[in-house]
């Protein structure tokens, strides 16, 4: 919570330290040469003073000629033995060294000019000295010494009934009371502030008291006064025609308070011009948390993309700056940012680098503890050679509290470590977990895209049937539409010829009535000629027209619907049909028909149509063969023709056999069988279509046809359909 | 008696008149021809007695169809009987016919025996 405020650590850093310490020893030293005459007046040394103060609050552009400046004013004060303006002078230093956040000069400068007050009885300096006091020590996180000052101050403003003075303590201390968590009391400090405020004209003020108190209302989520308060501060420093530099601190307050109020794109308004104008006066303690927090807001609104590039360079600045205390979290966005975007190599990256960012900091206390005890040790071992001649009790007191505290720093410093050691621990288990995350994410990822290739294979497979069956359509519509036009034609051939047949009958009876000659004979004979030629014509317009008719039924649409079927009594019924035919036909044999049909056979859908076609087929084809069998057989051979029919469940499979006692099929023809007019009848009597179409049929319904055969002794064709369940 | 066959191949009528030449031949009946649903709609409308009690129509023709001139036949002259000789035998066709009003449906290769009874019921 406390890093949304502005951070004001000093970025001029450990450079600016040595070198002032080296600018104050040349002048310490040059103090005593330089006697200068006291002509400049009094006045000469307010308006001096007054510009310091006035350039402390802006930038410094040449900080020799200012320092130097500063220390002549403090020379001349000194000698005027003006006591108001030494304090000032005194002020002045201090301010300047509040940029320095390790040094205690502020503090020197500022005992320094207490002194003075105290002893020449100024009160107004005095509660003055006490408010920088206070700033000097909060800067530093010193609350409690701060709070201090700050009670001194208001008592001698109270003393001396300074209302402004009473108001700028009630403003400092709400900020102060911001720090140690005590929200409500901070805000009631400002109200009173307000007050008091209000009567006077010092609207910055004002408005500083104002955007105290909405700092600790927005905490107390008490939105709508904060932001009522915060605009109120920025209506009061606009009309003031304040610098944009405060106004940025305001601005920056109320995205705070937009962001929790979840209005984030108006939060987001407010920290881009804050953004603006740190960038404008260069000012990289408020670009970088307007960065910082302009990424906040877009991840709050889970747009991680348009966050990322503001954490990023928020994270690059605060690198180059040195200015890092918000850095990790910075990495804790932007690796949050990654893993929503499922960068999840980014995203650990950024988590290691945030968990290096928290060891570092560990590391550093324990370093300042190192260092601030090191300091102690030393001074106090100055203080030992000092203060040798002081009693040895007391001596050794100093040196019993020196181990004493030495003690309890290394039980603090071994604390912390003990505490880093942990956490970098828990840090290396939190990454080994995100590995083992990844790992098992990648697995996921590796067997979805396995079955995604087994998927697409098994597409590419149905694609490749659907072609097939699209181009055998095609083929079909094709062969149906060739089919049509060939049988107009063919009708013709076949009428003609018969009506040749009947002319030549008639030709005969006129020819009865004509008296006997040889030319006559020679007639009747070509006529007979001319008969049995036509007869040839009809028999063999009849035979392309049933291929045509087979041809038809060949290509015929599946436009069959496929249905559950009992496929038991399908054949019952069809094999019973065929061998009806059969009798009734030109080959009528005795056939023993032997049904072995299992009562429990599953019913696979199929196209009742389609299969009972195949059946037909194929027990027409078995009655062929065993007709044929029985033609050729010796007298003495005892051959009696058998069909049987089988059905059996096997692998989600239905199996139905058609086997015939025939002389089967001759090892050459076995992969021929099933080709498209290919056919071992004898003259006109197959087309050579049956078993190519039952073939179709069967791979149309996903199953396939299998042919087992023996010649010879104890012979035999067997037809197995194979149907998925 | 006069009917008339509508097929647009030319051969029907050298086909028809032989088969049916002993009726032709004793005037038993008269056959006339048309080659197209507009032909024999014109034929239809400008007749003169005696006047065409059957048509017979061929379903698959370029332009009108059989189906077509059926309709258009039963709309104008409710009665003269109309039957189908078609090549396409499926059961949309013979539906369709049927339920526009055709006498039968004689599906390609003509059987003669089956015409020549139909005819015959008609004379008498």
């Amino acid at each position: 919570m406390k890093n949304i405020r502005h951070t004001n650590t000093s970025i001029f850093g450990c450079l600016l330290q040595k070198y002032c310490q080296l600018i104050i020893l040349l002048l310490i030293g040059a103090s005593g040469f330089s006697q200068q005459p006291s002509a400049e007046s009094n006045q000469n040394i307010e308006s001096m003073l007054s510009s310091i103060s006035e350039q402390l609050q802006g930038t410094i552009t040449d900080s020799i000629q200012f320092r130097n400046s500063m220390f002549r004013v403090l020379t001349l004060a000194k000698q005027t033995q003006n006591n108001a303006q030494l304090i000032k002078a005194y002020h002045n230093l201090a301010t300047w060294h509040t940029r320095n956040p390790t040094l205690d000069s502020t503090i020197y400068y500022l005992d320094q000019a207490e002194k003075i007050s105290k002893t020449h009885k100024l009160p107004l300096l005095e509660a003055e000295t006490f408010l920088k006091k206070e700033t000097a020590y909060k800067q530093r996180g010193l609350y409690g010494k701060a709070m201090t000052e700050n009670f001194k101050a208001l008592e001698s403003f109270e003393a001396i009934n300074n209302q402004l003075g009473i108001a700028k303590s009630y403003t400092r201390l709400c900020d102060l009371l911001y720090f140690q968590e005590k929200y409500a009391e901070g805000a009631e400090y400002c109200q009173k502030a307000i007050t008091i405020l209000k009567e006077l004209n010092d609207p910055k003020e004002l408005a500083k008291s104002y955007r105290y108190k909405a700092d600790n209302l927005l905490i107390l989520e008490r939105y709508d006064d904060a932001l009522n308060d915060i605009n109120n501060s920025i209506n009061l420093l606009k009309n003031a025609g304040s610098g944009e530099p405060e106004l940025a601190r305001n601005y920056n307050t109320r995205g705070n308070i937009y962001k929790y109020m979840k209005r984030y794109d108006d939060a987001i308004t407010e920290y881009k011009k804050c953004l603006e104008i740190a960038k404008k006066h260069n000012l990289s303690q408020g670009i970088i948390p307007a960065l910082g927090n302009i990424g906040h807001v877009y991840r709050l609104q889970e747009k991680h993309s348009e966050a990322l590039p503001y954490t990023l360079d928020a994270i690059d600045l605060m690198k180059k700056s040195g200015n890092t205390p918000n850095l990790k979290e910075n990495y804790a966005h932007t690796s949050g940012s990654y893993e929503a975007l499922e960068q999840y190599k980014e995203a650990l990256k950024y988590e290691q680098l945030y968990s290096e960012a928290r060891v570092k900091e560990l590391e550093q206390i324990i370093e300042q503890l190192e260092s601030e005890l090191q300091i102690k040790y030393e001074s106090a071992k100055k203080d030992e050679t000092i203060e040798s001649q002081d009693a040895t009790i007391d001596r050794q007191r100093k040196t019993q509290l020196l181990y004493i505290s030495l003690a309890a720093l290394l039980g603090i410093i071994l604390f912390g470590m003990y505490f880093t050691i942990r956490n970098i621990r828990k840090k290396r288990k939190a990454l080994a977990l995100l590995n083992k995350e990844l790992a098992n994410k990648q697995h996921a990822l590796a067997e979805s895209n396995n079955k995604l290739k087994h998927s697409l294979n098994e597409l590419k497979a149905t694609q490749s049937q659907l072609i097939q069956s699209e181009k055998l359509a095609s083929l079909g519509q094709l062969a149906a539409g060739i089919a049509h036009e060939i049988k107009n034609p063919l009708n013709f051939v076949n009428n003609f010829s018969e009506l040749n047949l009947e002319l030549i009958d008639e030709i005969h009876v006129e020819l009865e009535k004509v008296p006997s000659s040889p030319e006559k004979e020679d007639i009747i004979g070509l006529l007979e000629d001319v008969v049995s030629n036509q007869k040839k014509i009809h028999q063999h317009g009849t035979r392309a027209d049933s291929i045509v008719k087979s041809m038809l039924l060949h290509s015929r649409g599946g436009n069959g619907i496929k249905e559950p079927t009992d496929i038991n009594a399908m054949l019952k019924e069809y094999i019973n049909l065929s061998f009806h035919a059969m009798r009734a036909g030109k080959k009528a044999i005795n056939v023993t028909l032997d049904f072995q049909l299992d009562d429990t056979l599953k019913k696979p859908a199929v196209i009742m149509e389609d299969v009972s076609r195949v059946i037909l087929n194929l027990s027409n084809n078995a009655f062929d063969a065993m007709y044929e069998r029985i033609k050729d057989k010796d007298s003495s051979e005892n051959y009696h023709p058998k069909l049987t029919v089988r059905t059996y469940e096997d692998h989600q499979n239905v199996v139905i056999e058609v086997e015939d006692n025939g002389n089967g099929i001759p090892q050459d023809f076995k992969d021929k069988i099933l080709m498209p007019f290919f056919t071992t009848k004898r003259g006109t009597e197959g087309t050579g279509l049956g078993l190519s179409i039952s073939n179709d049929i069967v791979k149309s319904h996903g199953g396939h046809l299998q042919i087992d055969s023996k010649q010879g002794d104890n012979s035999f064709t067997k037809f197995k359909i194979i149907l998925p369940i | 008696m006069k009917i008339l066959i509508v097929d647009d191949e030319r051969d029907v009528e050298t086909l028809f008149r032989q088969k049916f030449r002993k009726e032709i031949r004793s005037k038993t009946l008269h056959l006339n021809f048309a080659f197209s649903g507009q032909e024999a709609l014109e034929f239809l409308e400008h007749q003169e007695p005696p006047k065409v009690v059957y048509v017979f129509s061929d379903i698959n023709m370029p332009g009108m169809t059989g189906l077509e001139l059926l309709e258009r036949i039963k709309q104008k002259f409710p009665k003269i009987s109309v039957s189908m000789i078609s090549a396409y035998g499926d059961s949309q066709n013979y539906n369709k016919a049927m339920n526009s009003g055709a006498k039968e449906f004689f599906t390609k290769p003509i059987n003669f025996d089956s015409l020549r009874k139909e005819i015959e019921s008609l004379i008498e």
